[in-house]
């Protein structure tokens, strides 16, 4: 009967140990960051860091009974920042000044300066990734102001700057197609894959006139570019539209507004509305030269219609199909040409033509940043308009 | 300070299976119980007081390696 | 011809504590690995090569298994090549399993450090660990059988649930172009799946325990099987969601689980799936832990494997601490010597055993059951 006794006994001791963990850690004692944003400063000569961490608001001493109305003009998040020679030591710089752990478990996206991006990414992302708080799933984001600016600007109907970020990569691709928030674990797939570059997204911060009655003007954020890197290393910006033909090229477009012009006017005088897409890329080699194809398929409902002639015909919808499609095609012809200007590999040629004749690639790799200018890419569009909205012919004032 | 842990510990096996195994008069087991644990003592206590005893894995690197670059060689 | 223990267990049973003996750290370990040494076609390497070679392991094994029904390895292999040589076998059999268990632990611990708990000694994982599996070990082969069929089964739908929450990442271009640099690669990729495969060559051990010991070929090959189909869908699933950045990854399965987002709110499931795995390798540590014993004690002529159970455990627990310094010199290890090291009780032993006992005449299929 003695090892029934003893079993009693340990398991008694064990009693002690097992409610609760070694290495826990109570919500009390965490600062929660929801966003971090990245800048480089020069102090006596050498480069440093500057991580600035969102954090939210912990409930303040005795609010509870207050609460709701009365804390409303208080942002939910607080704004800190802190200088080191790594990220790794700005991050427990922090600690010098604030009570709570730094805890990145809620960490939503990050804000990366272009300077510091032009410099190359590999160092930031090597600093997420060996995080074990922070998930692959975290949103990066480019702005030209400094990214401790863009962390105090004003988040626009979400309580804070890390929701409205999310809930603007969820609708992104739905709505307009003209922005899109990669996250880090294919922004790294892209910079450690040879023949292809990574697009981060890009912030415009701009001045918005008062939001609400007698307000000031707020500063906000605007999310309409993309950033495109050669290697690791951001060389420029591709606007709203180009990133949409870049979207539309590598198929990931769904949805979004196209306005063209039908008849010769002053203005584009119908607008379709683009309803799901796929977009495909083929790349061969003929000797020296290397071709690509981009095959999109696209289709649409007309959703504005700003002449007076019959539309609503088999023929009115080839037509517009056809305008379509054409708007498609300059659309992704407009990005093509800015990533060989910017001699940047976003679309994947490089990635396409490994996969397809992994031969001709191993020819090509080495000067493959040389190749990319004279690719000849051409662009096959099929694209349907199928419906045409609740009316069928336009109104006719008479 | 890891060593008494380490006396404490052996002492509850010890208690917990020797007095059984010398009732039955099981001496193959007994036997068998103290060489193994006299052996885990031995590493152990070292691996606390920090003493470097011969580690099994550099001995299986030392004979197995080899091979195992040949076996890889014919798959360069 | 007498067991240690009287336990018996059903050949499905026998097939789950096979892929249990494999699957519980092949799903941490063997992507990443993989993926490095063959890019793109790694699923080749862990799901077709080390399947086949898993297949070869198990048919030799088996064939050897049967022609001695009910003995146990250390008896038959006494009387194929004399009892000294036997008792040899038999000792490295039980060093490397002790080391192996070791292994094992320390994969665990580095696992449960990197990933969730980095403030926690290691040591403190290794002790509940090994302590869980002495006490399953003491309960004997039935009780591990039964428990492990109940918490591989929990493995399989947290593995499964893992795969389909990334669908909508799954991206099969990033596994073009197959066989780029030939087979060569692959084959070298393959080396490390097949060492994990073939430790379903544990199958020896168990045989004795089957109610009908003819149940043990097809349960094995079905384990492998399965095992081939995890493994592979795991490394394309992985390289679909990933590509060639999983190789960079130390655990990328635990990537992928922290990858899930599902409509904004499945997500953060890794602490769950955390617990499967935790409950998964105590079992594999059990198996192996439990072979370990039992063939100390038949090497020993002893009646009881019992009092072994403790002191084996002390011993495990001290390599486990000091074997390796570092995570990277164990995967180091795995790499270097590894391969070889596996094969030599994984295939060459068995294989030695099989064709001394046919050249002997000893053994061999007598009636039935």
């Amino acid at each position: 009967m003695v090892s029934k006794r003893v079993v009693i006994i340990i398991a008694l001791i064990l009693v002690f140990f097992l409610p609760g963990c070694w290495s826990r850690t109570e919500v009390e004692t965490l600062a929660i960051v929801t966003n971090i944003g990245i800048d480089t400063v020069e102090q006596d000569g050498h480069v440093k860091f500057l991580l600035t961490a969102n954090i939210i608001r912990p409930p303040l001493a005795g609010g509870g009974t207050q609460g709701g109305g009365s804390g409303a003009g208080k942002p939910v998040y607080w704004r800190v920042a802190s200088l080191g020679d790594t990220l790794s030591d700005a991050e427990r710089n922090l600690n010098l000044r604030i009570p709570r752990r730094i805890f990145y478990g809620h960490l939503r996206f990050v804000v990366i300066n272009e300077k510091v991006a032009r410099k190359g990414l590999a160092d930031i992302i090597d600093y997420l990734h060996r995080n074990m708080r922070i998930r692959p799933r975290v949103l990066l984001l480019l702005t030209p102001e400094k990214a401790f600016d863009t962390l105090i600007r004003q988040a626009e109907l979400e309580p804070d700057l890390a929701r409205m970020i999310d809930e603007m990569d969820r609708m992104a691709l739905s709505r307009s197609s003209k922005a899109f928030i990669d996250d880090l674990a294919h922004t790294t797939g892209q910079l450690t894959a040879s023949g292809i570059d990574p697009l981060v997204a890009g912030i415009t911060p701009i001045e918005s006139p008062p939001t609400e009655p007698e307000g000031k003007p707020v500063k906000v954020i605007r999310i309409n570019r993309g950033g495109a890197f050669r290697v690791d290393k951001f060389v420029g910006w591709l606007d709203s539209d180009e990133v949409r033909g870049y979207l539309l090229g590598i198929g990931k477009a769904q949805s979004g507004p196209f306005s063209i012009t039908l008849k010769p006017h002053s203005h584009k005088d119908v607008n379709i509305m683009m309803t799901r897409a796929t977009g495909k890329i083929k790349v061969d080699t003929d000797g020296d030269e290397v071709t690509a194809v981009i095959e999109i398929s696209a289709e649409g409902d007309l959703s504005e219609f700003h002449t007076t002639e019959e539309i609503a015909t088999d023929e009115g919808m080839k037509i517009l199909g056809q305008k379509f499609s054409d708007a498609i095609k300059t659309e992704v012809m407009k990005a093509v040409k800015k990533s060989k200007e910017l001699k940047s590999d976003i679309f994947g040629f490089g990635a396409a033509l490994h996969r397809d004749n992994p031969a001709e690639w191993k020819r090509f790799e080495k000067h493959w940043y040389e190749v990319l200018p004279r690719i000849k890419v051409t662009v096959k569009v099929t694209a349907y308009v199928r419906r045409t909205g609740m009316t069928a012919e336009p109104f006719k004032p008479e | 300070m890891y060593i008494i842990g380490l006396v404490i510990a052996f002492c509850g096996i010890i208690l917990f299976e020797a007095p059984k195994l010398i009732k039955e008069k099981m001496w193959g087991e007994l036997m068998a119980f103290s060489g193994l644990l006299l052996f885990g003592m031995v590493i152990s206590s070292a691996a606390v007081l920090n003493i470097d005893v011969p580690n099994p894995t550099a001995l299986i690197e030392m004979i197995f390696a080899p091979p195992t670059k040949l076996l890889t060689s014919f798959f360069e | 011809m007498k067991l240690i223990e009287e336990g018996k267990i059903s050949g499905s049973q026998f097939m789950w504590l096979l892929v249990t003996v494999v699957l519980p750290t092949a799903v941490l370990f063997i992507p990443a690995l993989t993926i490095k040494e063959a890019g793109a076609s790694a699923w080749i390497s862990g799901g077709v090569v080390a399947t086949f070679w898993g297949i070869l392991v198990v048919w030799i094994a088996s064939t050897l298994g049967e022609r001695f029904p009910g003995m146990t390895l250390v008896d038959y292999s006494g009387q194929i090549i004399g009892k000294f040589g036997g008792k040899m076998i038999g000792a490295y059999y039980i060093f490397v399993l002790v080391h192996g268990i070791a292994v094992i632990t320390r994969q665990f611990g580095e696992f449960l450090v990197t990933a969730f708990m980095p403030e926690t000694p290691i040591i403190v994982f290794h002790i509940f660990l090994i302590a869980l599996a002495a006490s399953a070990v003491r309960n004997g082969v039935e009780v591990i059988a039964r428990m492990n069929h109940f918490v591989v089964s929990l493995m399989f739908f947290s593995v499964l649930f893992i795969f389909s929450l990334v669908f909508g990442e799954w991206n099969f271009n990033n596994l073009l172009p197959i066989l780029e640099e030939g087979i060569g690669p692959v084959i070298k990729g393959a080396f490390i799946p097949m060492s994990w495969r073939g430790q379903t060559v544990l199958l020896l051990i168990f045989m004795p325990y089957l109610n009908n010991y003819r149940e043990a070929r097809p349960a094995a090959y079905k384990a492998v099987v399965m095992l081939g189909i995890i493994l592979a869908a795991e490394i394309i699933i992985c390289l679909a969601v990933f590509g060639q950045l999983a190789a960079n990854y130390v655990f990328p399965a635990h990537a992928l689980a922290s990858y899930i987002s599902v409509g904004g709110f499945i997500e953060r499931v890794e602490a769950f799936i955390l617990a499967l795995w935790v409950a998964g390798i105590t079992m594999k540590v059990s198996i192996w832990y439990y072979s370990a014993t039992v063939l100390m004690a038949r090497t020993l002529n002893l009646q009881d494997y019992k009092p072994l159970v403790l002191p084996l455990g002390v011993i495990m627990l001290t390599w486990s601490m000091t074997l390796f310094d570092n995570i990277r010199q164990l995967v180091e290890w795995f790499n270097e010597s590894g391969p070889a090291f596996f094969m030599s009780w994984e295939v060459v032993l068995p294989v030695l055993l099989l064709i001394m006992a046919v050249l002997r005449k000893k053994g061999g299929v007598k009636s039935g059951k």
